[in-house]
């Protein structure tokens, strides 16, 4: 692929995503650079709304820039509230509650790909249960 | 760590770190220039993944540069334009634009002015230091 820009009003095309089969309202993101443009990286924005709560266990590296609003990590017994400027890093693997009353806006960049690894989560998600309904 | 906050306030810069090494001289001295916050290396994980430093760079003339040895997206957190002109095409990134810079690509480099960003590589900044080590040798 060639190098390539995307435009702040393109990549703030925000859309709701799918994980494991379950949507969540108050989350929505752009995936601005993503596969065939990157082999390795997704990155866009990412808004979550006032009151958006969720608890998940990371299935990819991520960083988050804070550019608007405060979202609040919790893991391991410990939490802290990123504000506007702060840049946070999610180990993959990482169980951990997000939340935020205010809402937030956020850079993100993931590796691996984003919407790769949620299909494949997707994907072996449906054939665990398969199986499962298999074993019974 | 699982999770990691880097409070923008005190990110700490320095530079990429490659002052040890024997780089060719016609490499652009405005590489010096700009101020580097390594946020994440190879270190912070278990196994190497990617990379993120958070940067500020002054402005600059046009020269060419080469994304040897990495794929890097940059993401401009404000400032610009940085001037990127590719296959005779000009693209001025400002404030919320992304680039992403294929490994191997060739471009020139231009800061018009003033500009931050996050520049997010793969792989790692120290794996790109040790691979330029290997290829151009350490100052006596």
């Amino acid at each position: 692929m060639p190098c390539f820009i995307v435009r702040e009003q393109e990549a703030k095309k925000l859309g709701h995503v799918e994980l494991l089969g379950k949507v969540n309202k108050k989350a929505r993101l752009s995936q601005a650079i993503k596969s065939p443009i990157s082999d390795n990286m997704t990155a866009g924005y990412i808004k979550l709304d006032p009151g958006y709560h969720r608890e998940i266990v990371s299935p990819l590296d991520e960083i988050d820039l804070l550019l608007e609003g405060s979202l609040t990590y919790a893991f391991d017994n410990t939490s802290f509230t990123a504000q506007k400027g702060d840049i946070v890093f999610i180990k993959k693997g990482t169980k951990a509650k997000f939340s935020t009353e205010e809402g937030c806006f956020a850079f993100y960049v993931t590796y691996p790909l984003f919407q790769e690894t949620i299909d494949a989560l997707a994907k072996q998600s449906k054939e665990e249960q398969r199986l499962s309904g298999e074993g019974e | 760590m699982a999770v990691k906050l880097v409070k923008g306030n005190e990110l700490q810069f320095g530079t990429y770190g490659m002052e040890h090494i024997n780089l060719p001289p016609e490499r652009p001295k405005f590489w010096d220039t700009v101020k580097v916050a390594k946020i994440v290396d190879s270190k912070t994980f278990s196994e190497p993944r990617f990379g993120i430093s958070f940067e500020k760079a002054p402005p600059c003339s046009p020269f060419k540069h080469r994304f040897a040895e990495y794929e890097e997206v940059l993401y401009i957190v404000s400032g610009g334009p940085l001037r990127i002109t590719y296959k005779g095409q000009i693209l001025d990134g400002n404030a919320g634009d992304f680039f992403i810079f294929p490994e191997g690509e060739e471009i020139m480099w231009e800061v018009v002015k003033d500009v931050v960003y996050i520049t997010c590589h793969y792989p790692p900044v120290d794996l790109i230091i040790k691979a330029r080590e290997k290829k151009y040798g350490l100052k006596k």
